[in-house]
């Protein structure tokens, strides 16, 4: 930052010394350049012995606390300036009488023609870019909080998505429990030993979903009882409209997945293909390891759907947000669709 | 007084199961019961009931629908397991609206509710 700000410096000064030049030129009457360009390198000297001093000290004192605001602040740059105009010329004389150009006794003289020049330049150029300076840093400490709001505010977000991904209610639909509830209480005079089953079907998936933890994985068997748990509650409510397989090969039993996203897909689909029509339909599992990456597929038969078309909060929306937290963009979801079955998958990448 | 005559309609089949039961001690004529919308349809579009027990969330066919499609309105008591529908049940000529599992007592209220509508 501090280099950028004195190689804006130098380029202000080097305008400075050609309008110098040019102003002398043009006042003097002189034509020939290179009398003009010796008189560009002359001012230069100048400009750049008046500039350093005068950015250097605008720069330490800029940085300084809220009283270099208002009036305050443009007399103390014009103090500034002055003083820096009087210094400069002093150190360019110096330097052009200890190389030779100018004769030591044309000193004084010498200086008192370039201070009432210098003066000029310096406070034109010395205000503007301080008026500028000071724009810019204004400018950059408010895009900078932006920044930071910014930063703070997806933070944010990100901790809400994961507080709503770990509710229960995210995790278990009232309509489900409540609807499975009310099964149990169907059964219980007519058939005690299916209320009972079902109500251990219930604990443990609710067991299950409240130890879920967003940010953790769980093998595939455990996932697979809960999904066999799940499933036989649906087909008590919804008895011969519901069929289902699942086909896992062993081997993968222990093949770690994110917790209750075999649940979702399944879900889904009991929601639209079983609850949805009154035919009901099958629901198939499938699972697989290819190249080091885990495909978990929920095939039904109904129409299939388009994943852009889910709405926010749904419960697929949710696995996806629980993917990306998990493994960010290495995870995707995805639908597809054969002649008698419509396809959701899950893919991310093999953890052990 | 003549007793109440009423129709049930829920998708889930246990659902009915219970209403029934729940019902089965009241002083009321159960017309018939469904899990089809559909069949629901075409029994209340020939015959006039009291009340309609009526389940939301239903395949092909949710409560809402099936009611528009009745050419006569009957009295309604929705039965759901899950309030989100209530403000929409109001809506409609709905007597009360029974969460499920459903309570006996709150039952007979709803009950008691349209005996007194009857007059």
């Amino acid at each position: 930052m501090t280099v950028r700000f004195y190689l804006r410096v130098l380029a202000v000064a080097t305008a400075a010394a050609l309008t110098g030049a040019l102003l002398r030129a043009t006042m003097q009457d002189i034509v020939d350049p290179n009398r003009i360009l010796g008189d560009f390198a002359r001012i230069f000297l100048y400009s750049c012995c008046v500039s350093m001093p005068a950015a250097s000290t605008l720069h330490y004192l800029g940085h300084r606390s809220a009283w270099t605001r208002g009036l305050s602040y443009v007399a103390l740059t014009v103090v500034v300036l002055l003083g820096a105009t009087v210094v400069g010329c002093l150190m360019a004389d110096l330097i052009l009488v200890a190389v030779g150009i100018l004769p030591a006794n044309q000193y004084w003289p010498e200086f008192s023609f370039a201070f009432r020049f210098g003066v000029l330049l310096t406070l034109t150029f010395g205000l503007s870019m301080s008026f500028y300076e000071v724009v810019r840093g204004r400018l950059e400490a408010a895009d900078h909080a932006l920044r930071a709001k910014q930063i703070a505010e997806e933070r944010a977000q990100k901790l809400l998505a994961e507080a709503r991904l770990s509710s229960l209610e995210s995790r278990i639909h009232p309509h489900f429990l409540f609807n499975t509830l009310n099964s149990v209480s169907s059964l219980i005079p007519t058939d005690p030993a299916r209320a009972e089953a079902m109500i251990g079907q219930l604990a443990s998936l609710l067991r299950f979903s409240l130890n879920a933890n967003a940010t953790s994985l769980v093998p595939l068997n455990l996932e697979l009882k809960i999904v066999r748990d799940y499933l036989e509650i649906e087909k008590t409510r919804f008895g011969g409209r519901l069929q289902y397989r699942i086909e896992i090969p062993p081997e993968l039993d222990n093949l770690p997945v994110p917790p209750l996203s075999v649940q979702s897909l399944v879900e889904n689909s009991v929601k639209h293909v079983i609850a949805g029509q009154p035919q009901g339909g099958e629901i198939v599992v499938t699972a697989k390891v290819d190249q080091g990456r885990v495909q978990v597929q929920v095939q039904d038969t109904g129409a299939g759907f388009e994943l852009g078309t889910i709405p926010e909060g749904h419960g697929l929306d949710q696995l996806s947000g629980r993917l990306a937290l998990l493994f960010g963009p290495n995870a995707q979801l995805e639908t597809c669709r054969t002649t008698t079955h419509a396809a959701v998958r899950i893919l991310f990448p093999k953890t052990a | 007084m003549t007793p109440l005559r009423v129709y049930l309609v829920d998708d889930e089949p246990l659902a009915v199961d219970r209403l029934r039961r729940l019902l089965a001690g009241s002083d009321v004529d159960i017309a018939g019961s469904t899990s089809d919308p559909e069949t629901a349809l075409a029994f209340l579009s020939r015959e006039t009931v009291d009340a309609l027990f009526l389940d939301i969330q239903m395949p092909g066919m949710n409560g809402f629908e099936l009611l528009a499609r009745l050419p006569e309105q009957p009295l309604v008591i929705f039965t759901t397991a899950y309030d989100q529908y209530a403000l929409r049940a109001f809506e409609v000529n709905s007597i009360d609206f029974l969460l499920k599992p459903i309570d006996p007592e709150h039952l007979q209220r709803a009950l008691r509710k349209l005996q007194s509508l009857r007059g």
